[in-house]
């Protein structure tokens, strides 16, 4: 009968093979010390590298996975923040702007009855106490020689050309160009307030047998048929005595508050 | 008619090594006539069989015996193994060379058994394994053989 050869190395790893299946099956009746038998040790030993590596790799995972779920839902929550956030802030500044225009006018409906709220659009950068513009022209009712004042109800000018629809250019008191009548609140001492692109005003053509003081309260005299009577300009900062007169120097109360936001007024209720 | 001979006496051996088996307390006889096959086979077939019979006959040897699957599984595997390699110089006309390889066999067979049985359950070399069962397993198989019919239908020329 014919028999198949088969190499001795071939049988040699045949009967290694077999021979440590046995031994395998023998592992799993032997107990050691842990209670444990041989086979169940030897599988352990084997596995657990592995076992460990897995849970360590899927610890890993978990614990990445989490953080990345952390960070974009955190970085998603960041954004809606930071949404809400700017839209508070804004609200916030319309509301503070609300605020303020309403605080604004009802300081201004307890001194004029009839009055046009208006915002500075331009200063002039060379002379900016000279004139300004303001955001209010002929459509709202502006009109030339309409008087301008601030939120105090302080004189800070008059309306004058150029007025298109929508702007109006205002020369303010402290411009070298025009004056106003006004006088010294204390002694009725009348004068012409002249302005000088500062901030002080020269207030000429005062008789110099009446005092005037530093601090002296300079308000319009309604004589020039322009301005009204009564409406406070500035105070004294400095007096000169000359031969017949004294020259006095006035200090506009407009120059040290924001003119932001100015009224022009149409007709002036007296206090 | 061989081949059926050689099932029959198989299957004779099979059934009586259960009857000893189980009334091995009455009989006080220990015998492994499940290894006279694996011998036979060893002898007279190729590489697979034999290691295939062998892990057989091994694993059912443990059955019988201590009940530790793989003990002589090994142990009748190596020796399966070493007859197989030198199955070209056994002479199975010779009836004392059959007791004596069976013996001897089946002594060195036992003994690794009984090595693991001692690193495992803390066994002693029992008497009966390594000596008693040889001997009497030895002289059942050169019993067997002693009839030239049966050489005959064993193949054994």
């Amino acid at each position: 009968m014919y028999r198949r050869e088969i190499s001795n190395e071939r049988k040699l790893s045949i009967l290694v093979i077999v021979l440590f299946l046995h031994l395998v099956m023998v592992s799993t009746h032997v107990v050691l010390k842990n209670n444990r038998t041989l086979f169940q040790t030897i599988v352990a030993f084997i596995v657990s590298p592995f076992q460990v590596a897995f849970q360590k790799t899927i610890d890993f995972a978990s614990h990445e996975f989490k953080h990345y779920l952390f960070f974009k839902g955190s970085f998603t929550k960041y954004l809606e923040i930071k949404k809400k956030y700017s839209r508070l802030k804004y609200e916030n500044y319309i509301l503070k702007r609300n605020l303020i225009e309403n605080d604004f006018t009802q300081r201004v409906k307890g001194k004029f009855q009839d009055f046009i709220e208006a915002d500075v659009i331009f200063i002039d950068p060379n002379f900016p106490l000279s004139s300004i513009m303001i955001n209010k022209g002929s459509i709202d009712g502006i009109i030339k020689d309409m008087i301008v004042l601030n939120e105090e109800g302080e004189l800070v000018g008059r309306i004058v050309d150029p007025i298109t629809l929508v702007s109006s250019k205002i020369r303010l008191i402290t411009s070298s160009i025009g004056g106003v009548g006004a006088y010294i609140e204390k002694n009725k001492l009348e004068g012409l307030l002249t302005g000088n692109n500062s901030a002080i005003c020269s207030f000429k053509y005062l008789i110099v047998n009446k005092p005037v003081f530093k601090g002296d309260r300079i308000v319009t005299s309604g004589t020039d048929e322009i301005f009204p009577p009564y409406i406070p300009i500035g105070k004294v900062v400095e007096t000169q005595k000359e031969y017949l007169t004294q020259k006095v120097y006035v200090k506009a109360f407009f120059t040290d508050k924001s003119i932001k936001q100015l009224i022009v007024i149409k007709n002036i209720k007296h206090e | 008619m061989n081949r059926k001979f050689k099932i029959g006496l198989f299957v004779v051996l099979i059934i009586l090594q259960i009857a000893f088996h189980r009334y091995e307390n009455i009989l006080k006889i220990n015998l492994d006539l499940l290894y006279l096959i694996l011998v036979y086979i060893s002898a007279k077939s190729g590489f697979f069989k034999t290691i295939l019979s062998a892990t057989m006959i091994g694993l059912v040897t443990d059955h019988f015996c201590m009940n530790i699957l793989g003990v002589f599984g090994f142990s009748r595997t190596i020796i399966a193994y070493i007859l197989n390699e030198i199955s070209r110089h056994i002479d199975l006309k010779n009836n004392l060379f059959v007791f004596l390889l069976l013996a001897i066999s089946l002594c060195i067979s036992n003994l690794i058994s009984n090595i693991f049985f001692y690193i495992i359950l803390g066994v002693k070399f029992s008497l009966n394994l390594l000596f008693y069962q040889p001997i009497f397993t030895g002289l059942v198989g050169a019993f067997i053989l002693i009839p030239s019919k049966i050489k005959e239908y064993l193949d054994v020329y």
